[in-house]
């Protein structure tokens, strides 16, 4: 059996109140054609059935893989919930899955493949078959700069498409948990994973992904008023740049004195954005300041925005 | 930025879960929690083990083999963190979401205090409360060493502190509690200490976390005292519990002394400072005690005078009373109020 020498794999599908889609991501997991293969199948305490669904199918399941499904006792949101599962995972590399995507059979598989020719890849990715919400399939979509710079992708907003994303354990283990809840924990394995050098991209669409829908609904990012709206993906921001900030203070790396300033001046833009919205004197007081610039420049994008409501 | 949570379990399952329940809502969460369990006999190990299952950051739990007691089993929880800043934590209260979100915010505008503390709301045992801050006692803002009174404290679960203060703790046994009733110094009163005598502390406003005060009604220093009942409080108090002021300050100065010894040479001079201000209190406590036990006009002039040099009512802020207890004191003096014992109902 060729089966012993490959090292277990972990499918972790995360999941949140995707009743409508549970069933066809956790078909997906099933699905799949590498082994050893650990399914976690994870609910984050939804107020739906998606919980109940995945115990049924878990249940039911006959099959070469081992599956586990858990709970969280309550909701923890997105950063939360991956701490929670990548404490208990037992593979050393980690496919993460979302509840309302389907992945193809071969993903694990392709995805393992490129773990092992590359000791160096902590991270992979790929591209996505995009569906409508009724489930048809529309174009491919590949993720934006693929050949980032360590510089760019340190202040960058999206580093992959994280339905996609395989890790390996490492990125966890070195460097903590991710201790920013507002953050996205793509943006965060993704710096960290461009920080040693590891970020490996596969061309093939190996995940079937629902454009309009997906894990961030459950944040405020999403509703709410526009200034409130404006708000959280501010504060999102910040805690982004906050935590990846931490996470290049834990490492040395070789550009350590550039990327740290990248991040603090886009920080202190962030500030500037953030007391436009709610603390308007800090903000007056922040012009008058050695950072006028970062203010200056929040002022002219927050204005541009301002008219664009209007306009 | 990295905090590590800090817990003494001991039989406190009823609101444990709600406690940790709180931790886990933490838009800034912490990088673990290490629990240390006191030999509970009711269900708080498996209330714990149950969280850790599903927790978003690791929890660490240890056993005591036999019985610390609270304040050395929270330093000892406190000793197990891994990461540069520690929460206490207790197992009755809530923490509002904000809570090290708003620490980590003081921590990196500020990198001069020590210990961050934060204001709570006081609440029944439903949680229910006036929106009352709690203990608010301190100006919001930064506070520079040596700024406090030598017997203060502020509560332990709204203190967040720098691990290294924990690095001058040595094996000798903590000093006996200011406050009559407990006999050793509590984990909380050992930080602020510290604190006070080696580096400055930084007050949040805002509040931070949910304080129950289950079964005991909102009693002592918990309610909203009027000047008449404050006075009521401060009369009957003489000569003897001076006197324990006093012993208790000697025992404290020879304590910092010790740890003088021990720590490296330019925080060491930070203690020998802070043991003398000790013993000035202790020489301040003595007199007044003196000054309750006496009856002698000349006597209590003498003693009055010696506080009075000695800084005890206007000077540094580690030693001075403060105009109240001069004003109770001259009274003293002037034999408005009687010998200490004489009961005011």
């Amino acid at each position: 059996m060729t089966d012993t020498t490959r090292p277990l794999v972990t499918f972790a599908l995360f999941a949140y109140n995707q009743e409508k889609y549970i069933r066809e991501a956790v078909e997906g997991a099933f699905s799949q054609t590498y082994e050893p293969l650990e399914i976690i199948l994870s609910d984050d305490c939804s107020s739906d059935r998606t919980f109940e669904i995945m115990q049924e199918m878990a249940a039911a399941y006959d099959g070469p893989h081992e599956v586990r499904v858990r709970q969280n006792h309550t909701n923890f949101g997105l950063i939360g919930h991956v701490n929670a599962l990548l404490e208990i995972v037992s593979g050393d590399t980690i496919v993460l899955a979302a509840g309302d995507d389907i992945s193809e059979a071969a993903r694990v598989a392709k995805i393992a493949a490129v773990f092992d020719e590359n000791p160096s890849a902590m991270l992979v990715h790929s591209m996505v078959q995009t569906l409508d919400a009724s489930g048809k399939k529309m174009g491919l979509k590949a993720p934006p700069n693929l050949d980032a710079h360590i510089m760019d992708i340190a202040t960058s907003a999206s580093i992959y498409i994280g339905a996609t994303g395989a890790i390996k354990r490492d990125l966890y283990r070195i460097y903590g948990p991710i201790s920013e809840a507002r953050t996205y924990e793509d943006l965060i394995f993704g710096f960290r994973a461009a920080l040693m050098g590891g970020i490996f991209y596969l061309e093939n669409p190996l995940v079937q992904y629902r454009s309009d829908i997906g894990l961030a609904s459950q944040f405020r990012r999403t509703n709410g008023s526009r200034k409130e709206r404006r708000i959280a993906s501010i504060c999102h921001r910040l805690a982004t740049l906050r935590q990846r900030r931490v996470d290049l203070n834990s490492q040395r790396h070789l550009n350590y004195q550039k990327i740290s300033k990248a991040i603090k001046n886009e920080e202190k833009k962030a500030v500037a954005r953030f007391q436009f919205y709610v603390e308007p004197l800090a903000f007056l007081r922040g012009t008058l300041s050695t950072s006028a610039y970062a203010y200056l420049k929040a002022l002219s994008s927050e204005t541009k925005y301002a008219l664009h409501l209007i306009g | 930025m990295r905090i590590s949570i800090a817990m003494a379990a001991y039989n406190g399952g009823r609101y444990l879960r709600e406690q940790l329940d709180s931790l886990a809502a933490q838009e800034h969460l912490p990088c673990e929690l290490v629990v240390c369990d006191d030999g509970s006999t009711d269900n708080t190990l498996e209330i714990i083990a149950c969280f850790a299952e599903t927790s978003p950051f690791p929890v660490r739990v240890y056993r005591n083999e036999k019985n610390l007691g609270f304040a050395e089993n929270f330093l000892k929880a406190a000793r197990l963190c891994k990461s540069d800043w520690i929460s206490f934590c207790d197992q009755d209260d809530v923490w509002l979401p904000n809570k090290l979100d708003d620490v980590r915010a003081a921590i990196e505008l500020d990198s001069r205090p020590v210990m961050i503390l934060q204001n709570a709301y006081l609440c029944e045992a439903d949680l229910s409360h006036r929106k009352r801050l709690f203990p608010n006692r301190l100006r919001v803002g930064y506070h520079p060493p040596k700024s406090q009174f030598g017997f203060w404290v502020w509560l332990g679960f709204l203190q967040t502190f720098h691990s290294s203060l924990l690095n001058f703790r040595n094996n000798s046994r903590l000093p006996r509690n200011y406050f009559p009733g407990h006999d050793t110094m509590s984990h909380d009163k050992w930080t602020c200490m510290v604190a006070n005598a080696t580096g400055g502390v930084c007050v949040l406003g805002g509040p931070a976390a949910l304080y129950r005060r289950h079964e005991k009604a909102l009693t002592g220093s918990y309610v909203d005292q009027t000047m008449r009942e404050r006075i009521d409080k401060a009369l009957p108090v003489g000569g003897d519990h001076y006197r324990f002021l006093s012993e208790v300050a000697v025992e404290i100065a020879d304590y910092l002394q010790a740890m003088a010894d021990c720590a490296p040479s330019e925080t060491s001079e930070d203690f020998v400072d802070a043991a003398r201000d000790f013993r000035r209190i202790a020489r301040v406590q003595a007199a007044r005690s003196q000054l309750y036990e006496t009856s002698n006009l000349s006597d209590k002039v003498a003693e009055f005078t010696k506080v009075l040099t000695q800084g005890g009512y206007i000077g540094p802020p580690m030693i001075s009373l403060g105009w109240k207890s001069l004003l109770k004191d001259a009274c003293r003096v002037l034999g408005v109020i009687g010998t200490a014992r004489r009961k005011t109902t």
